[in-house]
């Protein structure tokens, strides 16, 4: 209700990927993230429609029926049916007519008017598919408006056609007479106090046998004749027969609206493309050098020139100087003054330096997105990852992951399995998300000569990591099962929208900045008041202070890993509240504001203090560790209970710490010839647990237990 | 203690508070957003209508 009128609303439903979040962003002038890769709206969203008044829009999930074989089908189907909109906008891909049809039939079925939004009209015209949108209209019993919403082409005609769709009474389809009989019968079972026009929908619903229908029908009433009878009939389940005849009326709709006939057999760009880049032994090497190119872009050439600029110039030779100097002019308190420049500034500084590099790899990555190549990526990674025990379906939360961890997280839930599921919310965080990327920018800088083989080895230890954890996960005993099957449409590839991928640039980028102003400089704040005082609180050198004291008493825990220095250690703490946070500390400790050219020199000190081996070690620790608390919070939310989110931030840990030590003590063995006899022994240990855990077939005793259970 | 000692951490304690109230407003809020790419790490920030979530 708004100033005591009703709101109108219009529910926004439509096929995965079919452009409903474009058509929302068009409709409401609002900023959703877009992706062509289905699955990207998981739950519903609001927005008031411009120049339309008193109507809210309400973005649905995509899905591809009304039967709940998803939680996203779920969620929307419940809205239609509970919360009553007035009107529906079913967006519909025109290059793939029949398909998403099969959703606008179901929608029209259940009684409340629909406009029809005959999208992606460009792509259709390139297939060579013509449609009468007036001929589609009057054999559905829907207003149907021509869009292009990527481009903007039709959204004045949807707003035009909101003011006059209510009129149009949707046209059920009619099924073959037999079903039509056992639907009236059907009907005559359903609640009384359901909505009139709900009715058949219902009944359809009762003769599929929907599990959620019994929710419709009143007591003492039994369906099963009906529905058997009618089995028996045809010699097929009941589900069957609806969706045969669903699909034989819309193929006749089809070809009644085409204006040419079809030519099916015709291959497209995105066909050919498709044959190289979804291919079963090019489609991997493929996308390795994909991404070797896009972190030789953002980390090694042009995204380094800008984070070379920001360090050297804007806090090298402006801000910091600049800040130094005023604070000095003016007299203030040295303490003070160093608290604001090397606390506040310089920490806060380190990580902003390389905010270029993200801008760069976040808009390479939202090309990548655009045009539709991500998909791609998921349907190869699908035939990888089912041998590892994991869904195609997985590699979506991953994809997402590696903007931010927390939304990646939650995208784990399009997986239908429970199993699936929470596996993929306990390993989505070991692909870098947008705030380890500082961490790989400064050690590949600082200790690799800025080489992109470290950040492209980052990721592809992240994507081994969650392959590994498949097959460990699945042996554990609420894991056990086989992988959930994969069913993804290809998107057509289509040229970037440029407005797309500003918004994500720029929503990324800010998101990256608003951290940094609040949860990095308090942290930041924080480590230089406890690394500049003493436990009696005298103003010391670092190395007296509290906070070497404390990382002192821990830093044996990181010592065979080869970081057990207590900047290093002190810096791996930081980062559970953000992972920016671990060069922000190295940034405060090392001096980041004392160096007149702050990026090298600070790089410098830090080459001094670790080994290469050390570093890769220390970044690969922090890659795979627990989560920031964010995105440990939304673990909790997708798994339930603390005591499983517990269980998969110790399983992290433990990973961590076990990839961690076997690189380093066998490195240290390959390259430099030196044994540490505690910390060879830890990595041995480490090796034979993993290759335990890959290898067994059943190193929980779930199996046995199973089987034990069974007999008993 | 000078007028521009004391402006100074004037200033800082300003910005911390206000840092702190992000770090406050991130984690009262129960959720995230998926449809934004992560950006507001909430359900309740207007600008992500996200408002019907319920964590």
């Amino acid at each position: 209700m708004d100033g005591g009128l009703k709101m109108r609303t219009i529910a926004l439903a439509g096929n995965p990927n079919s452009g409903k979040t474009t058509v929302f962003n068009k409709l409401t002038g609002s900023s959703q993230r877009v992706g062509n890769w289905p699955g990207v709206t998981i739950d519903r969203k609001e927005g008031r429609i411009k120049g339309v008044e008193d109507t809210v829009l309400v973005d649905l999930p995509g899905i591809y029926s009304l039967s709940p074989y998803s939680p996203e089908e779920i969620v929307s189907r419940d809205y239609i049916v509970n919360e009553k909109p007035d009107l529906i906008l079913n967006v519909v891909d025109a290059s793939n007519l029949e398909r998403n049809l099969y959703l606008t039939v179901q929608l029209l079925e259940m009684g409340t008017p629909v406009v029809m939004i005959l999208n992606m009209m460009d792509l259709a015209a390139a297939k060579g598919i013509s449609i009468s949108a007036a001929n589609l209209g009057r054999m559905l019993g829907c207003t149907v408006v021509e869009t292009t919403a990527s481009k903007g082409t039709g959204i004045d005609d949807v707003k035009k056609a909101l003011a006059t769709a209510s009129k149009v009474e949707p046209i059920p389809q009619r099924f073959e007479p037999s079903v039509e009989d056992a639907i009236a019968k059907a009907e005559e079972g359903i609640r009384s106090d359901l909505r009139p026009e709900l009715r058949r929908w219902a009944a359809i619903k009762v003769i599929e046998r929907d599990e959620k229908a019994s929710e419709y029908v009143r007591e003492g009433f039994d369906a099963e004749p009906i529905i058997k009878a009618l089995e028996d009939e045809y010699d097929d389940s009941s589900e069957s027969i609806i969706t045969d005849q669903r699909y034989n009326s819309i193929c006749d709709t089809v070809s009644g609206c085409l204006n040419a006939p079809v030519d099916r057999n015709r291959e497209t760009f995105s066909d050919k493309v498709d044959r190289y880049v979804t291919n079963k032994w090019l489609g991997l090497p493929i996308f390795v050098a994909v991404m070797y190119g896009v972190y030789y872009l953002a980390v090694q050439t042009i995204g380094t020139m800008g984070t070379d600029w920001v360090n050297d110039v804007f806090f090298g030779e402006w801000v910091l100087p600049a800040a130094r100097d005023w604070l000095a002019n003016a007299g203030v308190n040295e303490a003070l003054s160093g608290f604001v420049v090397e606390g506040l500034i310089g920490g806060v500084g380190a990580v902003l330096g390389f905010l270029p590099q993200m801008l760069v790899m976040f808009l390479l990555l939202a090309i990548l997105e655009e045009i539709g190549y991500m998909s791609r990526i998921a349907f190869v990674m699908d035939r990888i990852f089912r041998r590892f025990g994991l869904s195609g379906k997985s590699f979506i939360p991953v994809m997402v992951g590696m903007g931010c961890g927390v939304p990646g997280v939650m995208a784990s839930r399009t997986i239908e399995s429970d199993r699936d599921r929470r596996i993929t919310a306990m390993t989505t965080t070991f692909i870098p998300c947008s705030a380890k990327l500082p961490i790989i920018a400064l050690i590949a800088g600082a200790l690799f000569g800025g080489s992109a083989a470290i950040a492209l080895s980052s990721y592809l230890i992240g994507i081994l990591c969650i392959l590994m954890s498949g097959i460990i996960l699945k042996k554990w005993k609420s894991f056990v099962g086989e992988p959930s099957p994969f069913i993804m449409e290809l998107p057509p590839y289509h040229l970037p929208s440029v407005m797309n991928m500003v918004m994500s640039v720029l929503q990324r980028g800010w998101a990256f900045v608003k951290k940094a102003g609040t949860f990095i400089l308090v942290a930041c704040a924080l480590v230089w008041v406890l690394s500049s005082f003493n436990w009696s609180l005298e103003m010391v050198d670092a190395d007296a202070s509290m906070l070497a004291s404390i990382g002192n008493a821990i830093g044996f825990i990181f010592a065979p890993l080869g970081f057990g220095d207590w900047q290093f250690t002190v810096a791996t703490v930081t980062g559970l509240l953000a992972k920016e946070n671990v060069v922000g500390t190295l940034g405060v400790l090392f001096g980041f504001a004392e160096v007149s050219e702050a990026g090298e020199e600070f790089w410098t000190l830090l080459a001094g203090m670790i080994t290469p081996l050390a570093g890769f070690s220390f970044l690969l620790f922090n890659l795979i560790c627990a989560p920031c608390f964010a995105a440990i919070g939304a673990m909790h939310r997708e798994l339930g209970t603390w005591k499983a989110t517990a269980f998969g931030v110790g399983y992290q840990c433990l990973l961590a710490y076990a990839v961690s030590v076997i690189v380093y003590q066998f490195g240290l063995v390959a390259l430099y010839g030196t044994v540490e006899p505690v910390g060879i022994i830890m990595a041995v240990i480490a090796l034979a647990a993993l290759v335990f855990l890959l290898i067994a077939k059943d190193p929980f005793g779930t199996i046995k237990s199973k089987v034990e259970a069974v007999t008993a | 203690m000078n007028g521009a000692t004391l402006l100074v951490a004037a200033v800082v304690v300003l910005v911390l508070a206000l840092a702190c109230y992000g770090i406050y407003r991130t984690l009262s809020t129960k959720g995230g957003c998926a449809s934004c790419g992560g950006a507001c790490h909430r359900i309740s920030d207007d600008s992500c209508h996200c408002k019907d979530r319920k964590g």
